[in-house]
């Protein structure tokens, strides 16, 4: 079953000057129920802006996004803010946790936002504070807790209302190579357990490896597209072939990781 | 860019923060010049009845507005500088050297207060005109005090506020120059902890107001007295301790009850407060006092205004009334009198005609004027004569206020000593109804049965007997009997001759003063208040908008956003006024104590109308507020 169809999506930026920029061109692809894919790509090659389009936080110049069946071109205002909420989930790079929130209380915002009872609310939270490891944590302040543990908690508040889709943009950006490792293995366990469709965008080579399928764009245009076969270790290979060839990387400084 | 530029551009970046202190600086600078205006006219130095007076209490009021509207930049200032630390951190770690940024301070120091100083200064040419109307009726002028607006006033206001700025430029040079750069960077953007409470402080708070309370509560005037000053005080600290403590256990309290807790509204909005607590709570607590004390004073104000005017009526229920020791003389003052009202036109009135004699009593040193029951009974026909008397040996003791000291409340026995004669009496106590016009000696009346009275007076001395005639007129307040009563004033003293025009007329004048000055000073009291709030508001607006962001991206909807903000705010704004309002109740109830009647609906009106002065300024801040939070809004990002 179809998740996510983008088509054509094109997205023109007008500065104040006379240039126009063509963030992203003509861009095309389908995410399935239960797929987990990445989309990389050098700096400024259009991948934030992909993924605020899916996010419906910016809308495209032109082209169609269908969501778990709905055109998102279509949803105005509120109805975007609701659909955002209960269809979507969403890990930043800077966890976008609320500091007035104990981790517990950041996890179940979703829920609290659309009113579900206080006993469905809690269930959810134990069943994904056990998956995520926060168990212990749910009393705690975000700035108590470690970077590794404020980004586990937004992944279990991006899947606690069972979302179509978890879009989530460089993640792992600024985490240590352990929290880093921790997180993606997290995602992979959602995944393949949880059923958990997730779309990631990342420069980062390492976290891109754990995905099942990586796009790679170029210039606001599609570029390549690799599956992932059995060895994680094979397709990291893989994809730092593909971004020494796109050019622009920061494949240099990955390998150690292993 | 020159430094010019970057000190322009500076002011740009944080007009919406610099509107706040302008505005209230300007509003200042307004009401200072009215002020000064008033008290410098030179029509009101020659002096109108009572005006001079009145302009010593204009006098101590611009003092009083002038010193707290120092206090009020001062403070201001401090929290707008520190809320852009960060800022000028920024600009020394560039290399901007300290001699730069004193003058790009002092230069912005300048251009705002010069603003202000404008904006206050042609304001307060424009309402002039306006006060001065206010003024005239409030003293019942019968001309318009006319316009002026002179050198002197323009001179002294801008010297004295030309040397506020002066000082608050100092100041927040100080502030800024105290720090070092990595001080002046970190000052923003530290994260904040979760505070802790007390339950015991909360508990003492509770028990500080509790005390206050009760104490304001007395019944006895004496006891009221004594509390004015440490009940202040005890219920200042409760205040202070509640606003932190006492708000901190109550929203830990929702914030443990799940079922209320776990819901859109209070999710975010309690925990927010908690979060914010730390912050807001100095600002609630002097925002509380402030509105006290102006709910207060003002609720005093007009009920004494209202009280008193209205016992000037009942003090001096006679529009004419003359006084004399010599029989002979009252019959050819009388027709004086009558001719005098005859040509002013006023000849509608009830002549009558009688003698008293003056007495001691044990219990009052001063001596009572001793009257038949008749008479008061006549005189106070269609009122509420409060006492009956049924036997030969009872009387009433009619007092204008109770004193606090004396028993002037309570029924008791007394002595009657007329010549050689002692006649021992069951003494009632009346307050406040005078059968005849109260003045310095006729303030203390005995009432005795009429043939007790027939009895008595036959024994009296000679000099002890009192001659009084009275006019009574329906429309006492007439310009043809104000007339009459002005010419009258010239023939007879004080003490001889008493009308209610002139009474109701003096009351009107020096408590109409106090009313308007009162109210202009709470005016300037109430937009600091304000400005604390906004500003309460404003320093934290990065903080709130990157919190709102955060919001918006999880799928919070701008309806919804807009709801969370306006609770916030309506809560931040009326938590003070609620308490501030609670306050200013009790303290009215122990005016009534004080006053001996109920002044709690006078209270209120006062606190009606500033609610809604402070509410329309709720919602002008709130519109700002909301526009300038949606600055960057998700969908420009």
């Amino acid at each position: 079953m179809l998740v996510l169809e983008a088509h054509g999506l094109t997205k023109i930026y007008d500065s104040r000057g006379k240039v126009k920029t063509r963030a992203l061109d003509n861009f095309s692809f389908q995410v399935h129920e239960g797929e987990f894919i990445g989309i990389m790509g050098p700096s400024g090659s259009g991948k934030t802006t992909l993924l605020n389009l899916l996010a419906t936080i910016d809308r495209p110049t032109s082209g169609t996004i269908r969501l778990d069946g709905v055109d998102t071109s279509q949803l105005k205002g509120d109805q975007l803010a609701l659909f955002r909420r209960r269809r979507l989930g969403f890990v930043f790079q800077d966890y976008n946790l609320i500091d007035s929130l104990t981790i517990g209380e950041n996890i179940i915002l979703p829920l609290v936002l659309d009113r579900l009872p206080l006993k469905e609310i809690k269930a959810r939270q134990a069943d994904v504070a056990a998956i995520l490891g926060l168990s212990d944590l749910l009393q705690k302040y975000p700035y108590e807790v470690s970077g590794g543990q404020q980004q586990r908690t937004a992944a279990a508040r991006a899947i606690i209302h069972k979302p179509a889709i978890v879009l989530a943009d460089e993640p792992t950006g600024n985490l240590d190579s352990r929290a880093a490792r921790q997180l993606m293995e997290t995602f992979t366990q959602l995944n393949a357990a949880a059923e958990t469709t997730i779309t990631m965008v990342t420069h980062d080579p390492f976290a891109a490896s754990f995905c099942r399928r990586i796009l790679f764009i170029r210039d606001g245009r599609f570029y390549s597209e690799i599956q992932r076969g059995e060895s994680r270790q094979a397709f990291f290979q893989q994809i730092l072939d593909v971004l020494s060839l796109i050019g622009g990387g920061n494949n240099d400084s990955m390998g150690h990781r292993f | 860019m020159t430094l010019w530029g970057i000190a322009f551009k500076n002011f740009w970046q944080n007009r919406r923060r610099y509107m706040a202190y302008v505005a209230s600086a300007a509003f200042s600078v307004m009401i200072y010049f009215l002020y000064t205006a008033l008290v410098l006219h030179p029509q009101l130095q020659e002096g109108y009845r009572g005006a001079i007076e009145a302009v010593q209490g204009m006098k101590a009021a611009s003092v009083v507005i002038a010193v707290f509207t120092l206090l009020f930049l001062l403070y201001s200032n401090s929290a707008f500088f520190r809320s852009r630390m960060k800022e000028f951190g920024m600009l020394s770690l560039l290399g901007v050297s300290k001699r730069q940024l004193i003058r790009i301070i002092l230069w912005e120091s300048l251009c705002i207060g010069s603003l202000a100083m404008v904006i206050g200064l042609a304001l307060g040419l424009l309402f002039v005109k306006l006060f001065f109307m206010g003024v005239s009726v409030l003293m019942g002028l019968s001309e318009q005090i006319p316009f002026y607006a002179g050198r002197p006033v323009w001179i002294q206001t801008i010297a004295v506020f030309g040397a506020f700025f002066i000082v608050v430029s100092l100041a927040s040079l100080r502030t800024v120059l105290s720090k070092n750069i990595i001080e002046l960077v970190r000052a923003a953007g530290q994260p904040k902890e979760t505070p802790h409470f007390s339950r015991w402080k909360a508990i003492l708070g509770l028990l500080l107001l509790v005390v206050g309370y009760g104490w304001a509560c007395a019944p006895n005037p004496m006891l009221v007295v004594l509390g004015a000053i440490p009940v202040t005080f005890i219920v200042s600290i409760g205040t202070y301790l509640l606003m932190r403590e006492g708000s901190m256990a109550g929203l830990d309290f929702l914030h443990r009850r799940e079922w209320f807790f776990y819901r859109q509204a209070p999710f975010l909005t309690v925990s927010q407060l908690i979060h914010k607590i730390q912050e807001n709570y100095r600002v609630l607590t002097a925002v509380a006092i402030l509105v006290a004390v102006i709910l207060t004073a003002i609720g005093t104000i007009a009920s004494l205004f209202v009280v008193y005017v209205r016992d000037a009526v009942k003090t001096t229920p006679h529009a004419i009334q003359l006084v004399l020791s010599e029989p002979g003389e009252l019959d050819l003052a009388a027709n004086r009198i009558t001719q005098v009202l005859a040509e002013n036109n006023v000849t509608d009135f009830h002549y009558t005609q009688m003698t008293f004699f003056r007495a001691e009593i044990d219990g009052n040193s001063r001596g009572v004027t001793v009257i038949p029951y008749s008479l008061y009974q006549s005189i106070r026909a269609g009122r509420n004569v409060p006492v009956t008397l049924s036997d030969k040996n009872e009387a009433v003791l009619i007092t204008m206020y109770a004193f606090l000291t004396e028993g002037d409340t309570v029924q008791r026995e007394e002595v009657l000593k007329v010549g050689t004669r002692q006649v021992p009496l069951q003494v009632h106590p009346a307050i406040n109804a005078q059968p005849v016009n109260a003045d310095r000696y006729l303030s203390y009346f005995l009432c005795v049965p009429d043939a007790l009275f027939e009895e008595l007076i036959i024994q009296a001395s000679k000099e002890s007997l009192l001659y009084i005639a009275i006019w009574d007129v329906v429309d006492w307040n007439s310009k043809e009997m104000w007339m009459a009563v002005t010419q009258l004033r010239e023939l007879y003293p004080e003490y001889e001759f008493t009308a209610t025009a002139e009474n109701y007329r003096s009351s009107l004048l020096e408590l109409g003063m106090l009313f308007f000055i009162g109210f202009f000073v709470s005016l300037v009291f109430l937009a600091a208040c304000c400005s604390l709030l906004y500003f309460r508001l404003f320093t934290e607006i990065d903080d709130n908008r990157r919190y709102y962001l955060q919001l918006e991206k999880v799928g919070v909807s701008d309806r919804e956003l807009k709801k969370l903000t306006w609770h916030q705010s309506l809560i931040l704004f009326f938590t003070p006024f609620i308490a501030g309002l609670i306050h200013s109740t009790f303290a009215m109830q122990a005016l009534g104590t004080l006053l001996n009647r109920t002044v709690l609906q006078f209270g209120w009106a006062v606190a009606l109308g500033y609610l809604v002065l402070y509410g329309a300024f709720y919602l002008v801040m709130y519109a700002i507020y909301w526009r300038s939070l949606r600055v960057t809004r998700l969908a420009e990002i």
